[in-house]
């Protein structure tokens, strides 16, 4: 699968880091660029017309009031020469405060006022059907009684060969630069996340059982920081796997001796003759099926707990006093069948914690059977709710010889079954219970000081309150 | 009574079909979902015993085609799978009720015997040592011979002959007498009557255990 070219709803990160960067700087350098054309246009602008008005000047020095009227006093070759422009020719004339023509071009455009004497004026202004540009300066001419106009015009066709060339030796070689550093830019950024890329196809081409750590190193803090997490998460389930195998395979041995039992017994019988023998061995064959068959559902009830963590489902306020109780008498029978008493005590009652109330019956459920199974016959199971401040407690005691010290920790563990083991039992009853209350917050302690007798087992929940 | 049996393990189908042929029953069984489907389609049955793990057509299928045809015969579904999830779409499919394998013999037939009961809507006789409650009679009979027992001591019986073997809750049974009678019960009106009932049917070969803190069990007593 190549990353780079799936389509997806996702916008690419190369693509949005592009476009974060380049967007405004082109819209940055438009601006700028706009503001050193307006600039640079004007400066020129001003340059044109302080060239027009001088043109207009030097005519105006030149106008004498004769007694035949007035006039320039310039040779045609001179005013020629004034008059040049490369590629262009500007027009002169001179008229009346009153509009009206003296000399020079007639149909020059005239200003809406005669400028104040002595002020040159720049205007635009139409002449022969094309934009221009007029300077218009008053003098009063040496000898004259009345000042007149001298007008200076120019169409615009200087100004604007020249704007273009600002354009093209200014402004195209920066737009090239701004297109080469784009270019940089799209190349280094598209160096920069290559690594991420060749992150992620590493980790899609991994199959589900290959959890070592990844090849691909990026050499960025962040990308590299990414791999390290993914490292670290696979490494995790790695361990997590492992014990669930291992698990598995415990699971499957512990269930092969019942089995074996069970099979050797039926082939036994199967020699036999005599209906005694044959009832005997088939009690015997049902109680490896029974044992098997708790083994299978401690099992079962193991994976759920697991189960349980991964789905988080919410824990909900209830009673643990209700919960234990209604439990409790559904195991009773099975405990009296076993000449074992069984009994249950709450000084008060709700005791309502924050747990989920499957799990809290399978605690009770899993201690009241442990306890049964190890008290002997004549003995007593006591299971107590209390609640001390904000502490419930659930007690499940038994008069049975108790546990060892230096085994009190190992009961816990899966399939452990102690030096005083109970046949029948499949070493999960502790695990399980461990394994809820984690899910559920709360904890588990044995108490319990051979050769005296007895065990309890107490289940802390926080949180407890005395009304829901 | 007739009943199907449909379970494909067939060392479990054969021992379940053997135990209700031997309580009196005809017992017909099927071992695939199709075949379920087509005998429950063809022949009323009084309960149906289903697993649900079947070749071909998968069992809370044959029930749910069952149900749309109108089948109404009470189902004891009988399965490994046992998650709350599992037991909820059992009874939306139209299950009436669920064990969970393996299961004790005698917890299936108690719960086929229940079935049947419900299904004929026949009246409830329980017999326990040597008393026998006739609840729809409402009359007590203690080695054939009838018991007189006021309304609240009979409510209190029949409540735990209902459920031989069980822990009865004190909250239940305090329930169920304080429907006989205008007077609430008085904080220790249970202990009395237990005591009562007690003296009544000494003799009668069931014990009325006292489970202390949860209530009261009733058993037969041996020897």
């Amino acid at each position: 699968m190549a990353f780079s070219r799936t389509r997806s709803d996702r916008a690419s990160l190369r693509r949005i880091l592009l476009a974060r960067v380049l967007l405004p700087l082109v819209a940055i350098w438009l601006i700028g660029a706009g503001f050193t054309f307006l600039s640079t246009r004007k400066t020129m602008t001003a340059a044109f017309d302080h060239d027009l008005v001088d043109t207009a000047l030097a005519l105006a020095s030149r106008v004498r009031s004769t007694g035949s009227g007035t006039e320039i006093d310039l040779s045609s070759r001179a005013l020629e020469l004034l008059l040049y422009r490369k590629d262009e020719k500007l027009h002169y004339g001179i008229f009346r405060t009153d509009a009206r023509p003296v000399a020079g071009e007639p149909t020059l455009p005239l200003p809406a006022e005669p400028p104040p004497l002595d002020q040159p004026r720049v205007y635009d202004a139409r002449f022969r059907g094309v934009p221009a540009r007029v300077a218009a300066v008053t003098i009063l001419p040496a000898g004259a009684e009345e000042p007149v106009m001298v007008l200076a015009a120019e169409t615009l066709h200087l100004r604007h060969a020249a704007e273009r060339e600002i354009v093209v030796y200014a402004l195209l070689p920066q737009l090239a630069l701004l297109l080469v550093l784009a270019f940089l830019l799209r190349e280094s950024i598209s160096k920069s996340l290559a690594p991420l890329n060749r992150l992620s196809t590493e980790i899609a081409s991994r199959s589900a059982d290959d959890l070592r750590p990844l090849v691909e190193d990026p050499p960025s803090l962040e990308s590299h920081r990414i791999k390290v997490s993914v490292d670290d998460l696979m490494g995790r389930l790695d361990t997590s796997l492992g014990a669930q195998k291992a698990f598995v395979g415990d699971a499957a041995h512990q269930l092969r001796t019942p089995l074996a039992g069970l099979k050797a017994t039926g082939e036994y019988a199967l020699r036999q003759s005599d209906p005694v023998a044959w009832r005997t061995a088939i009690e015997r064959m049902l109680a490896s099926a029974e044992t098997s068959a708790h083994l299978v559902n401690q099992l079962l009830a193991l994976a759920q707990a697991d189960g349980v963590t991964a789905q988080r489902r919410p824990a909900v306020a209830c009673d643990l006093v209700e919960l234990a109780r209604d439990r409790t008498m559904e195991l009773a029978p099975a405990a009296l069948r076993r000449g074992v008493d069984v009994e249950f005590e709450a000084e008060v009652e709700p005791v309502v914690i924050r747990a989920m109330p499957a799990l809290v019956a399978e605690i009770v459920a899993n201690l009241v059977d442990n306890a049964a199974r190890y008290t002997p016959a004549g003995g007593r199971v006591t299971v107590a709710v209390s609640r001390t401040d904000h502490t419930a407690e659930l007690r499940v005691s038994d008069t049975g010889p108790g546990i060892a010290e230096d085994e009190q920790a190992r009961v816990f563990d899966r399939f452990y079954r102690g030096r005083d083991a109970a046949p029948g039992g499949s070493g999960l009853g502790l695990a399980i219970v461990r394994a809820y209350a984690r899910v559920m917050g709360a904890t588990v302690a044995i108490e319990s000081a051979p050769p005296r007798p007895g065990t309890t087992v107490v289940v802390r929940f926080a949180g407890a309150r005395s009304a829901a | 009574m007739r009943i199907l049996v449909v379970e494909d393990d067939p060392t479990l189908c054969d021992v379940i079909a053997r135990t209700l042929r031997d309580a009196g029953h005809a017992v017909d069984v099927a071992t695939e979902g199709d075949k379920a489907d087509a005998m429950l389609a063809l022949d009323p049955y009084d309960a149906v015993v289903l697993d649900l793990n079947l070749p071909g057509m998968d069992g809370l299928e044959v029930l749910a085609r069952a149900r749309r045809r109108g089948v109404a015969a009470p189902v004891l579904v009988i399965t490994a799978r046992d998650t709350l999830d599992d037991r909820i779409r059992g009874l939306d499919a139209g299950s009436d009720d669920y064990l969970v394998k393996p299961f004790d013999l005698r917890e299936l037939e108690a719960r086929v015997r229940a079935l049947l009961r419900r299904g004929t809507g026949a009246a409830a006789r329980v017999e326990i040592g040597s008393v026998l409650l006739d609840t729809a009679a409402r009359r007590v009979f203690v080695g054939g011979e009838p018991l007189a027992l006021p309304p609240r001591e009979f409510a209190l019986l029949e409540a735990l002959m209902l459920q031989p073997g069980k822990v009865v809750s004190k909250a239940k049974l305090a329930t169920q007498l304080s429907a006989w009678g205008d007077e609430p019960l008085a904080p220790n009106a249970l202990e009395v009557f237990v005591h009562r009932l007690r003296k009544k049917l000494e003799h009668a070969g069931l014990e009325i255990r006292t489970m202390r803190g949860m209530g009261y069990m009733i058993e037969r007593q041996d020897g």
